[in-house]
């Protein structure tokens, strides 16, 4: 029998209580504020990019090319670009970086993955300035010049390579972080029923870590995608662009577009809805990772093999 | 009243026998009640025979030559304090211990004859033919039917596998629960029966010995026992050692039980095999103190 | 016993061998039983060597079951009826093996007298003694094979007969005691004695199965 006392004060200390609400109250704003952020730049964005689309000739959106000085608005070029650009990229960095993924996770001995992982993450954070250069003095003439001669100086080739360098590291250290998090027990139970190494990571451990292979790569599209600085410096078409599919050739992606018009490379204040344009391609850009993120989370959700 | 006994007589005369023969059972006869747990006969041949074996872990020396036959067709129980060296044991069976990079055995554990340890041997063939039930059900994020061909299609099974996993999971006494959602997600399943299908997989490669490291630790008191009764099933064809450290399952399952104990040395704690026997022996008349008071939950 | 998980068939399994084991070895006591009747009341002195070579295999199976028995309580860990059950049946052994012995015993006593000096009225009580005795004694083998634990509260009833009948042979044994000798008379007083004794063991088995099946033994002291 529990014998109660008399009175029993379960209040708590009230300065603990006012303390946790001020806290909540304080994370509460940080939370709002980053979304307020967001609608602000959609809204800014949103509002001169409808003064360009109403504005426009819409005839001057699909001509040969991108050059808003003469009024030449082509978005498919921007878009081609962008997507030859980053598709290069994806090539290198796909079977690169899931490589270095699956070596690291599942082969490396202990004392090889201590410096690796390291190494590739400081590949991770080499500024994109320093790709876009190495692009340009390197990539370009030592690699896509050597085996297409007659290819340009700037070309989406050199640019594309040069973002795939930069993302690889990202596609390595995400995929690699799920391939380790798939529990040992499974590895285990492929091993224990006479399956080798190589079927075990293809059958057990990437179909368990592909909601994170599957994330790392939609994250290695965007940053392709949103890649400015690389594609700046090493493919050229600064100003204005043709229409091409030819990864030989110079192109400008979206961010290089918007980046040249908006840090005076091309003087364009003032010369008709060139500053307008720049918003429009914003916008798209913005709409594009959207979709691309509601893609990844669908696919994840779609495939993921849970284990547990 | 000489009448009065003499109807007493008659009245009892039916059940006498006419002759003592008559009513002797033939004892010949008689049949012999199939009572198991009594001394396993030596007639099972030996299939996996462990010589001095010594495991260690880097400098740590964590099995101290440990010597042991382990017999076909019947239920080998590991048992044990923990730290006894007893999972590293089973694990060294086959060759799981190779997973770990600085894992090392020493001396023999042959099967059928060979050298599972002998250079040349790899160690995904002596997997297949040695397969493994772990502690925790751990089957795959497939589906049921995937989960059972996992094994056969890797070692390329050219039969017919819609038989063969049939097959398997009527063997680990699961097909009637899950024949109509093979292609549900094996985590659908209650963990008894995930473990039956992690049982179900390892048949499905036909191997002939099966290794159990406490199979049953993460089940259910029920779910135990039906593992425990597939246990006694599946050893009509298959070799199986268990790792366990619930003593009375060991003594429920078992045909032959291995005690092992731990030394501390110097910091270091090293596994040692205590006693082998049949497990009636063990657990009725142990022959080292260290195996009784173990049984008997005195212990340290 | 079929449980709805059907988890411990093979331990069911080894239960039900240990009461149809329990029955036969029942069986083979009981016959022995009328098989020494036999010999007091006909005084076939041929037939001495027969009952107690048939004990030899009762006594082996004794041992037998015995350690089967042990090694189901080390190995099995049974609880509640099992327990029961289990420990009734070691019971049971012993009180089967005694009894066994006993019909030997019987029979010895006829051969160390040469015969019973008898009459008519000595051979109809000792009949109806060894009789009732042998029948309780099948009584208390149908309640091991059936587990009826009827049989083992109504037992202590059945078996007065038997007393009752013990009784009157002592009387009369008594009675001719310068007729017959008093050799004669104190190895009647043990045949009396061990059948009685025989029916004894036969209520105590019976009870031991209401053991078994009620958790209680019948009251009286069984």
């Amino acid at each position: 029998m529990i014998t109660q006392p008399a009175s029993i004060d379960l209040t708590g200390d009230p300065k603990r209580r006012s303390r946790e609400r001020t806290i909540r109250s304080i994370f509460l704003v940080a939370g709002l504020m980053s979304v307020a952020i967001s609608a602000l730049i959609i809204v800014s964005l949103a509002g001169e990019a409808w003064r360009f689309v109403s504005q426009v000739d819409v005839g001057s959106l699909w001509t040969l090319g991108w050059f808003p000085r003469r009024g030449f608005y082509d978005i498919p070029t921007l878009l081609i670009a962008t997507l030859v650009i980053a598709g290069t990229g994806m090539l290198v960095a796909v079977p690169l970086g899931l490589g270095a993924a699956s070596y690291l996770s599942e082969y490396a001995t202990p004392r090889n993955r201590r410096w690796m992982k390291p190494a590739l993450e400081i590949l991770a954070g080499i500024p994109s300035v320093v790709l876009g250069f190495w692009a340009l003095t390197f990539i370009s003439p030592q690699v896509v010049q050597r085996f297409f001669s007659s290819a340009k100086p700037f070309t989406m080739l050199a640019a594309g390579l040069g973002v795939g360098v930069l993302v690889t590291p990202l596609v390595a250290t995400v995929s690699e972080d799920a391939m380790r998090a798939v529990p040992r027990s499974l590895r285990e139970a492929s091993y224990g029923l006479g399956a080798n190494k190589a079927s075990t990571v293809r059958t057990v451990v990437f179909p368990a870590a592909i909601s994170g292979i599957a994330a790392s790569l939609i994250l290695a599209v965007s940053r392709a995608i949103g890649e400015t600085m690389i594609v700046f410096m090493a493919a050229g078409a600064v100003g204005g662009a043709l229409r091409t599919f030819n990864p030989l050739e110079p192109g400008q992606t979206m961010t290089a577009a918007i980046a040249s018009l908006a840090t005076g490379t091309d003087q364009v204040a003032g010369e008709g809805l060139a500053f307008q344009s720049l918003f429009f391609v914003g916008l798209l850009l913005f709409v594009l990772t959207l979709a691309l993120n509601v893609l990844s989370n669908r696919i994840v959700r779609r495939f993921r093999e849970k284990y547990e | 009243m000489a009448d009065r006994i003499g109807t007493t007589v008659d009245s009892v005369d039916h059940t006498r026998p006419e002759t003592l023969e008559d009513a002797s059972p033939s004892l010949a006869a008689t049949r012999s009640p199939r009572v198991t747990g009594g001394t396993p006969s030596d007639e099972h041949a030996v299939i996996l025979e462990l010589s001095d074996v010594n495991a260690y872990y880097g400098d740590f020396h964590a099995v101290d030559s440990v010597s042991l036959p382990i017999r076909e067709k019947e239920v080998t129980a590991f048992i044990g304090p923990s730290g006894c060296g007893k999972s590293t044991v089973i694990r060294s069976i086959n060759r799981m211990n190779d997973l770990i990079p600085t894992a090392r055995i020493e001396g023999a554990i042959t099967y059928h004859g060979v050298d599972l340890y002998a250079p040349g041997v790899d160690p995904v063939e002596v997997r297949r033919r040695i397969g493994m039930v772990f502690q925790k059900p751990n089957p795959f994020p497939k589906s049921i039917y995937d989960n059972v061909a996992f094994g056969p299609k890797i070692s390329k099974y050219s039969g017919d596998m819609d038989e063969l996993v049939e097959r398997s999971l009527t063997r680990a006494a699961l097909w009637d629960e899950v024949k109509d959602k093979l292609s549900d997600s094996a985590y659908a399943l209650s963990g008894g029966q995930q473990q039956r299908l992690c049982i179900a997989r390892a048949i499905a490669t036909s191997p002939d010995v099966l290794l159990m490291d406490e199979p049953a630790s993460a089940l259910d008191p029920i779910a135990t026992l039906r593992i425990e009764e597939l246990m006694y099933e599946l050893k009509q064809e298959y070799t199986i050692v268990i790792v366990t450290h619930n003593m009375q399952q060991a003594a429920r399952v078992s045909d032959r039980t291995a005690f092992f104990s731990v030394d501390v040395k110097e910091g270091q704690r090293t596994g040692r095999l205590v006693e082998f026997a049949d497990t009636a022996t063990i657990f009725t008349n142990p022959q080292h103190d260290e195996t009784e008071d173990y049984i008997t939950g005195r212990f340290g | 016993m079929e449980s709805a998980f059907d988890t411990r068939h093979h331990y069911d399994d080894e239960l039900d061998d240990i009461r149809a084991a329990l029955v036969e070895l029942g069986s083979m006591v009981a016959a022995n039983i009328r098989r020494a009747g036999v010999v007091v009341t006909e005084g076939r002195l041929n037939e001495v060597d027969a009952v107690i070579g048939a004990d030899r295999p009762i006594n082996a199976r004794y041992h037998d079951l015995e350690e089967k028995v042990f090694t189901i309580l080390a190995l099995q860990q049974p609880v509640a009826s099992d327990l029961r059950f289990l420990v009734a049946a070691t019971r049971i052994l012993y009180e089967m093996e005694r009894s066994g012995d006993l019909a030997v015993n019987i029979v010895k006593q006829v051969r160390r007298l040469d015969g019973v000096p008898t009459d008519l009225r000595l051979d109809g009580l000792v009949l109806r003694l060894s009789d009732a005795s042998a029948r309780m004694f099948d009584h208390a083998v149908e309640a091991v094979a059936t587990m009826n634990a009827a049989i083992g509260i109504g037992a202590e009833q059945e078996d007065e007969e038997t007393d009752t009948v013990t009784g009157d042979l002592f009387t009369a044994v008594t009675e001719r005691q310068d007729a017959i000798g008093l050799e004669a008379c104190v190895a009647l007083f043990y045949i009396g004695r061990f059948f009685e004794r025989i029916a004894d063991h036969g209520v105590n088995i019976a009870q031991h199965i209401t053991f078994a099946v009620t958790g209680e033994f019948p009251d009286g002291d069984g």
